[in-house]
């Protein structure tokens, strides 16, 4: 509770300090959420005295731990949330980034609060969520064509370009490499698809594009009624090819259940064709099972190091070891699958 | 004849699910700790099988390479896999998991190395060689698979 105190009152004296046009300023109701592990998420509110005028800010605060499962940037973060304010793809509004540890222990950034919503996939499957399937995954792969049509210019610079021809090569050569860097054993099926991957390489993008990176049910922001309120965790948004975030919301391991259902909520080929409505793209069929079986290297990467990380002592957080426990052998699973190999 | 270990954290598990969880009512720790639910139960279904499904992969991988040997052309692959299909002397702490982990993970290199050979050559022997690995790998993922695993 001490550690909560301390972080409640250094946060409200940045406010203030960012703030100086306000007065009063106080932070009250400070929560530690899950949010995955990639960044601490606090919920707060922020009280504070405007033009003689009492005013409750409901916010999150994103800061830095020590030790995360993907190494990320956060400026590069709180540019794509900048990127797509006022725009139709829904994102929390966003008030600063401080990138100077001093001030709270870590670089952070805060934002609105979207409150009553749900992110937890396995809330999302469940009811009042479960009637509104369909709608929702309209939204979540029409929201993500939409993304493909943004100008990568929003970003600000803050990611680095990449050409049509060449973009499957650098994420390839990424993720193979943490694959190698982290692995604490070799890893055979994993090896296997990455020689698949290079000897087979997919068709030029047919646009370079905004790529979230991380676009899956469980960072969708829904509310009761189904509808799509936030697209959240930017953390490894770069240029590339639109396909790849296609390829990423496939991955079996986000089926949740039995049903084999893209995401846990709707069928591989309706999911498919919202994308390619919204987007104005095809998904050819081998440049997208290219891009599937990518996504495969980059979730076993992000797996491994996550492993690697609780195992050497270097982050404590469960959720380290249970994205290693939950989900290694089943990206492997889900290699076999999509070279042919698993029945 | 003390409760067994599985029999232990099943206990431990649900007296979290039914006790702590709930009465820490959603907040952060409550997650935490709903998080290491599944890592519990995966630890029940472990325990047992641990060492014998690691001792099932060295005997597997063991028999693939020394049918692997005589076929492979590559002649410093075919050492290596014909030295590792010979088991060596069994040791008191031999059934270690840590011991047969230190034993299985050249051996999985090793395999990676057949794989690539397979993948570089069109004769007979390299196809059904090549079946033969792909045949291990999914039986390593059926091995290792949890109740908890996603897919």
């Amino acid at each position: 509770m001490a550690e909560n105190e301390d972080l409640a009152r250094d946060l409200a004296a940045a406010w203030r300090r960012r703030r100086p046009e306000a007065s009063d300023a106080r932070v009250e109701s400070l929560a530690r959420i899950f949010g995955g592990a990639s960044r601490e998420t606090w919920r707060f509110a922020l009280r504070e005295t405007l033009g003689g005028h009492e005013q409750v800010h409901r916010l999150i605060l994103r800061r830095d731990p020590h030790a995360s499962l993907i190494d990320t940037e956060r400026r590069r973060e709180f540019a794509a949330y900048r990127a797509f304010e006022d725009s139709d793809v829904p994102v929390p509004r966003t008030w600063w980034l401080e990138e100077d540890p001093a001030v709270l222990g870590g670089p952070f950034f805060v934002m609105d609060a979207i409150e009553g919503c749900e992110a937890a996939p396995m809330k999302l499957m469940q009811p009042p969520y479960l009637e509104h399937h369909e709608e929702i995954a309209r939204q979540k792969w029409t929201i993500l064509g939409r993304i493909t049509r943004a100008d990568a210019a929003r970003l600000g610079g803050t990611v680095d370009e990449v050409d049509a021809g060449h973009a499957w090569r650098r994420e390839l050569d990424h993720w193979s490499a943490l694959v190698e860097r982290d692995a604490l054993e070799p890893q055979p099926v994993a090896q296997a698809a990455i020689r698949w991957l290079r000897r087979h390489p997919p068709p030029p993008a047919q646009r370079v594009s905004i790529v979230h990176g991380d676009y899956r049910t469980g960072n969708l922001l829904v509310a009761p009624d189904g509808t799509l309120r936030a697209v959240l965790d930017w953390e490894m948004v770069h240029l590339g090819d639109p396909l790849e975030d296609l390829g990423w919301s496939l991955n079996r391991c986000w089926s949740f259940g039995d049903r084999g259902l893209a995401g846990g909520i709707a069928p591989r080929a309706r999911a498919i064709a919202w994308w390619e409505q919204a987007s104005g793209l095809r998904a050819d069929a081998r440049a997208l099972h290219w891009w599937e079986l990518l996504a495969c290297v980059k979730g076993q990467a992000i797996w491994l190091s996550a492993a690697r990380t609780y195992q050497e002592g270097d982050g404590t957080d469960l959720m380290l070891a249970f994205a290693a426990w939950l989900l290694m052998n089943s990206q492997d699973r889900a290699i076999l699958e999509l070279m042919g190999h698993l029945e | 004849m003390k409760p067994g270990v599985e029999r232990v954290l099943a206990g431990i598990a649900a007296r979290l699910r039914d006790d702590a969880v709930p009465a820490l009512a959603g907040g952060f720790a409550g997650q935490q700790l709903d998080r290491a639910l599944p890592l519990l139960q995966g630890a029940i279904e472990e325990f047992d099988r641990a060492a014998a499904r690691r001792a099932d992969e060295i005997r597997a991988l063991r028999t693939l390479f020394a049918d692997a040997a005589p076929a492979v052309d590559d002649a410093r692959l075919a050492r290596a896999l014909a030295e590792a299909a010979q088991a060596p002397p069994s040791r008191a702490d031999a059934l270690r998991v840590s011991a047969l982990e230190r034993t299985l993970a050249p051996l999985r290199a090793l395999l990676i190395e057949l794989h690539e050979w397979t993948e570089t050559s069109a004769s007979p022997h390299a196809v059904r060689l090549s079946r033969a690995v792909w045949a291990e790998l999914r039986e390593s993922t059926a091995r290792r698979r949890l109740s908890i695993d996603r897919f």
